[in-house]
């Protein structure tokens, strides 16, 4: 089987997946201490902007029917600069999945255990996203088919807890009162930008009915049920919200129904975990992915080996500095995740010769 | 080598090979011509033997071979002109004839094995529906099959396997409805197979997958032949195997083995409370003791208030940890279990005398496990029975988690789960998904995977096995 062959109904299904459960653990917190209670603003944004840029990659799609995006670059830059867009892409998803396995580690360690445990209790996810990264995308597009019910089950569970036990006044006033500009906008883009892997899908799916609509509406749902759970979480906390660190795993626990039946959240809380393995697997795959066309590499042992053993390593060495670890990514590496997420792709814009010879 | 037309020739060039005393040559004279048959004594009915080619033989007065050959009466005959083609009909149980002036041997059917007759499987049992239950004898078994469906395109194909065992092989598919590229593949690695002998359609099950050493079954069984009917039916191709009871069809998905044939005959809303039952047996089967000891002692939140005060006053005093307690009992449970398959019958009752009262009761009553671990462990061992095809796989997985959870606690669960999910999801035989229809997903199969749709609504067949010709019914409304 061609391992990275993926449908559009697999690869709506990973941004059904991934798409809430990177934005529920650490996001909220830092939103509310930023945005106070129009957190929401932000996500709105980024959704208004990825939809422009899901329908950049469609149209850039219909034009290179066919091509990679790799395929792109070269037929339009030469090799070199093809592989040095790809490299760079491939530090950029490392970086994104680093971000999100420190929160998921966070979310893991203060859910499921009372005392802090031992780090290695963690590190077996790697050998889950190795394993991962050697079957390809096509495993994992059907993993987020499968895993679909369960991790969405698991955030339902955990907002229909949460809502009755907020104050909703406390997101008034809506709209005015917002001190913040762009730029502070621009540092929030860590936690969004996931709109990219598309273009990286790019060559692996085939034309099919409706393929736009469907992405983008797998797109706008999860989004959707994060603007509604950013509020739930505000309304639950109010302007404690910022301290509350790891959002998902805080905002059920006041329900009612947990006093009588006991913490049924965990449960919820244990799909929740199984999704985020597989939405872990997706930006580590893709890097993998990436840096297996870079160098040039048949076989994915070797890039799968060394993108899990780097983000071994940095987990086991920043595991305890998760505030500094957002903090670098809001104030030092938001520019570059800008320039990977909305400026390489217009490289893909230029006119091939075979374009030309078309025309 | 050819078949002489002189007939001591032949009959000294058999000799010559077949030293075995039970291969019978008797000489005889028909008319002016000489003849010798040669058979093996226990597997030849004598009977058939005796009226059909000896009788008319003897009552003759021909002169020639040919004219010889003119009296016989028999339906299935073949002529062999090579001898080591004759050989091998011999070997199979077939009856020979040497005429002598006549360069060829007549190769009879007068095959007669002793084969236990049609019986309701013991693996298998249900109280609607079909009873007839495949034998050893692969006659039997294809005629099963030839009584249910009759068709042209239902294709039967034999091939031989083992070099010692030669045993007959029947690959059967339906030919309008399979897609032909799965016979063809199924062809190929057939022809792969060498080996000494086959005793058993598992071997050939367990040859002709991709992934040989994967934990999880890659073929399906079935010792009934209305499944089978019912699975080729939906363009799967049935493999049957001379002396097994057991017949293999594939592709194989795992949402089969949750189908019972039982679910088609009885009342739809029974179907699906028994497909469910059987879905949440299999989940408290391999999750429920994992859950246990993580949450004894990992996550205690988990349980209720009152349920963890009788965990508490039960566990009180217990020398071993959860996680060693289960595992334990766990294996406690197997070795009874595998000793209860391979015991006697007679000695069956003390062993339940033994396991239930001896192990269970005295080593709660001497503190040495508690009591919710053997609940726990005697309500997973009996839901893991509920699926009796996935007792293999599911009983080793449940250990797999239970050491997951005994050292990582629950997120041990969540990671060996993501593992195994990724796995099942990079499984494919023969071109066909293993988690379909759920990943990837198929709409249309789902009517029949973790719920059952009434049979007037299944109107296709499985789209995850491509079938040539999709429909599978077509229904008026009786009203209509």
């Amino acid at each position: 089987m061609n391992k990275n062959k993926i449908k559009i109904k697999q690869i709506c299904a990973l941004f059904l997946c991934l798409l809430p459960l990177t934005k529920v653990i650490g996001a909220p917190s830092e939103l509310a201490a930023t945005y106070g209670e129009k957190l929401w603003q932000p996500v709105v944004f980024w959704l208004v902007v990825e939809l422009l840029f899901i329908a950049f990659i469609f149209y850039l799609s219909g034009k290179n029917e066919g091509k990679t995006f790799y395929k792109i670059l070269e037929d339009g830059y030469g090799v070199w600069l093809a592989k040095t867009v790809y490299f760079i892409y491939g530090i950029y998803f490392l970086l994104k999945s680093f971000l999100f396995i420190i929160e998921h580690k966070a979310l893991i360690e203060t859910a499921f255990y009372e005392i802090l445990p031992s780090s290695p209790v963690f590190y077996p996810l790697f050998l889950v996203t190795c394993y991962t990264s050697l079957k390809g995308l096509k495993t994992l597009g059907r993993a987020a088919e499968f895993c679909l019910p369960v991790c969405w089950g698991g955030l339902i569970t955990i907002f229909a807890l949460s809502v009755s036990a907020g104050d909703w006044n406390a997101l008034l006033p809506l709209f005015y009162g917002s001190k913040n500009g762009p730029i502070s906008l621009l540092s929030t883009i860590s936690w969004f930008g996931d709109a990219l892997y598309l273009l990286f899908f790019m060559g692996h799916f085939e034309k099919e009915k409706h393929a736009f609509l469907r992405t983008t509406v797998s797109y706008t749902i999860p989004y959707v049920f994060v603007i509604a759970f950013f509020c739930c979480f505000y309304a639950v906390f109010s302007f404690i919200a910022p301290s509350q660190t790891i959002a998902i795993k805080e905002t059920g626990i006041f329900s009612v129904a947990l006093q009588n039946v006991g913490r049924f959240d965990y449960l919820a809380m244990f799909l929740i975990s199984l999704g985020g393995i597989v939405a872990v697997s997706f930006p580590v795959v893709t890097s993998v992915k990436l840096f297996e066309r870079v160098f040039g590499i048949s076989k994915a042992t070797i890039p799968a080996i060394a993108v899990n053993a780097v983000l071994l390593v940095a987990t086991y060495l920043f595991s305890q500095k998760n505030m500094a670890i957002v903090g670098l990514y809001r104030n030092y590496l938001s520019p570059f995740f800008a320039l990977c997420g909305f400026i390489l792709p217009l490289l893909g814009l230029r006119r091939t010769n075979d374009n030309k010879k078309l025309q | 080598m050819k078949v002489s037309s002189v007939l001591k020739k032949n009959v000294a060039a058999i000799k010559n090979v077949l030293k075995s005393q039970d291969v019978i040559y008797y000489d005889g004279r028909s008319g002016k011509v000489d003849f010798c048959i040669v058979y093996i004594d226990s597997v030849t009915d004598k009977n058939q033997l005796g009226l059909l080619l000896l009788s008319p033989l003897a009552k003759n007065d021909s002169d020639t071979a040919e004219e010889c050959e003119n009296v016989l009466n028999i339906p299935n005959v073949a002529e062999q002109t090579d001898l080591n083609d004759a050989l091998k009909d011999l070997l199979n149980g077939k009856t020979l004839l040497f005429l002598d002036g006549n360069a060829k041997a007549l190769s009879c059917d007068f095959l007669s094995y002793q084969a236990r007759s049609v019986s309701e499987p013991p693996t298998s049992v249900v109280v609607k529906g079909p009873r007839e239950g495949f034998t050893e004898s692969i006659k039997t078994n294809l005629g099963l099959l030839r009584r249910r469906i009759k068709v042209c395109d239902f294709t039967v194909e034999n091939t031989t396997i083992g070099k010692y065992s030669q045993s007959t092989v029947a690959v059967c598919y339906i030919g309008s409805i399979i897609d032909m590229n799965i016979v063809k593949e199924v062809k190929r690695r057939l022809k792969l197979i060498n080996i000494d002998g086959i005793p058993d359609s598992s071997y050939v099950g367990k040859m002709i997958v991709e992934h040989k050493t994967s934990l999880f079954k890659q073929v399906g069984t079935t010792e009934k032949p209305d499944i089978l009917m019912q699975k080729m039916l939906e363009g799967r191709v049935g493999i049957i195997v001379d002396g097994s009871p057991i017949a293999i069809t594939v592709p194989y998905m795992l949402t089969e083995d949750f189908q019972s044939s039982e679910d088609y005959f009885v009342n739809n809303y029974r179907a699906n409370m028994e497909r469910g039952i059987r879905l949440f047996s299999l989940f408290f089967a391999v999750f429920l003791p994992a859950l246990f000891v993580s949450a004894q002692l990992f996550h205690l939140q988990i349980i209720p208030l009152n349920f963890l005060l009788t965990i508490v006053n039960s566990v009180k005093g217990i020398p071993l940890s959860p996680s060693f307690e289960m595992f334990f009992t766990l294996l406690i449970f197997e070795i009874l279990n595998e000793a209860s398959v391979r015991m006697p019958k007679y000695v069956g009752m003390a062993l339940s005398i033994v396991g239930a009262l001896v192990l269970g009761d005295t080593a709660v009553k001497a503190g040495i496990v508690s009591t919710p671990t053997i609940m726990i462990m005697a309500l997973s061992g009996i839901c893991l029975y509920t699926v009796p095809e996935l007792v293999d796989s599911m009983s080793v997985l449940r250990f797999i988690y239970l050491i997951a959870a005994g050292t990582v606690g629950g997120y041990g669960i969540a990671l060996t789960t993501a593992f195994l999910i990724l796995y099942l999801c990079s499984l494919e035989n023969f071109g066909v998904p293993f988690l379909a229809p759920f990943a990837p997903s198929y709409k249309r199969d789902k009517k029949d995977a973790l719920y059952i749709d009434f049979i007037t609504k299944m109107k296709e067949r499985p789209e995850a096995l491509r079938s040539k010709n999709k429909v599978r019914q077509r229904i008026k409304d009786v009203k209509e």
